[in-house]
């Protein structure tokens, strides 16, 4: 089967959340920025399933950081955009922006 | 004051493995800040379920056998590959006149079908969650608590009125405690291993690296 090549709509707003939090993207913050944005409620699991789809296509990449007590003796798992996931997320932009520029009956609130 | 989570929860979550340990860690942190159990709940089913389905796809082929292999040690167990039956519907079709057998054959046969699939599904699923991609792991405890689910369900919906409860209860018991045995040895030495070995390394760490802070040791050291 042919990998896709588009990311999908969770996935982008994923992508979107990490690169807007800058350094200490863990699953918590990524859902809590999302929830916060859209009005989307989203599982901390879904969250970290989409982060590894994106790194498995190196559109971000992952570090692990210091394992606390409060977490029960676990460490983050802190996720960075890579310059491949910036790009994706101008891309996704460009064609969104492309589609909307076609709609002129959409630019009101009245459609 | 440090809230634990629920002890079930805990072992559902030690249960997914060291590839979660940045979900696990996740959840712990939350529900320590005050989120309610119901949450912690929620999100520990979307994990199980996410786990298994990521398992899945990364082993297609050990999914199907071990499904196979699930509905094996049920039948095993239980004697027959029939499953836990819905009497309601046996009783009705047990009255249909002869000239209905076809239909009833074809209604027993979407019984078994249906029963082999969720009964394999069930147990397949549960080995999934951490027995290939981990197989040093507790997924032992997966394994036994679903063949609890199983066998309890069984007896509740066809075998309670049978006479068979106790040797049933006790076969199950000679299969599942020394399974829960094993499984609660190798948590122990697991959380040993956390807490004092490691000292602060997650365990994927070493292999993962991150590639993003860290630079090579080698560069480092000739500054």
């Amino acid at each position: 089967m042919p990998r896709r090549s588009f990311i999908s709509d969770f996935e982008t707003m994923v992508l979107l959340a990490v690169i807007r939090i800058g350094d200490e993207a863990y699953g918590v913050p990524v859902s809590r920025e999302i929830e916060n944005t859209t009005g989307r409620s989203v599982s901390v699991a879904a969250v970290y399933a989409a982060l590894q789809r994106l790194e498995s296509r190196t559109l971000v990449t992952s570090r692990w950081g210091e394992p606390t007590a409060v977490r029960g003796g676990r460490a983050k798992r802190i996720f960075i955009a890579t310059g491949k996931g910036i790009q994706a997320a101008r891309e996704v932009r460009r064609s969104f922006t492309a589609l909307w520029s076609g709609l002129p009956q959409l630019k009101g609130d009245t459609a | 004051m440090k809230r634990t989570p629920p002890r079930l929860a805990q072992l559902v979550l030690d249960s997914l493995g060291p590839d979660e340990d940045g979900l696990v860690g996740d959840l712990i942190e939350e529900f320590q800040a005050g989120r309610s159990a119901t949450w912690l709940w929620w999100q520990v089913v979307t994990a199980w379920i996410g786990s298994g389905i990521r398992n899945a796809r990364a082993h297609p082929f050990a999914a199907v056998s071990v499904v196979l292999v699930g509905w094996m040690l049920h039948a095993a167990l239980f004697g027959d590959v029939r499953g836990p039956g819905w009497p309601w519907l046996e009783y009705r079709i047990t009255n249909w006149p002869p000239r209905a057998q076809a239909a009833r054959f074809f209604v027993e046969g979407l019984q078994n079908g249906s029963q082999f699939l969720v009964v394999g599904l069930v147990m397949g699923g549960s080995l999934l969650s951490g027995w290939f991609s981990e197989p040093s792991s507790v997924s032992r405890f997966d394994c036994s608590v679903s063949v609890l689910v199983v066998s309890l369900s069984r007896l509740v919906l066809c075998n309670s009125c049978r006479g068979v409860v106790v040797g049933r209860l006790v076969g199950h018991a000679l299969v599942v405690r020394p399974v829960m045995g094993c499984w609660s040895k190798r948590r122990r030495v697991r959380r040993g291993v956390r807490r004092g070995i490691l000292g602060g390394q997650p365990p994927k760490a070493l292999h993962k690296g991150g590639g993003v802070m860290t630079g090579p040791p080698a560069l480092s050291a000739h500054r």
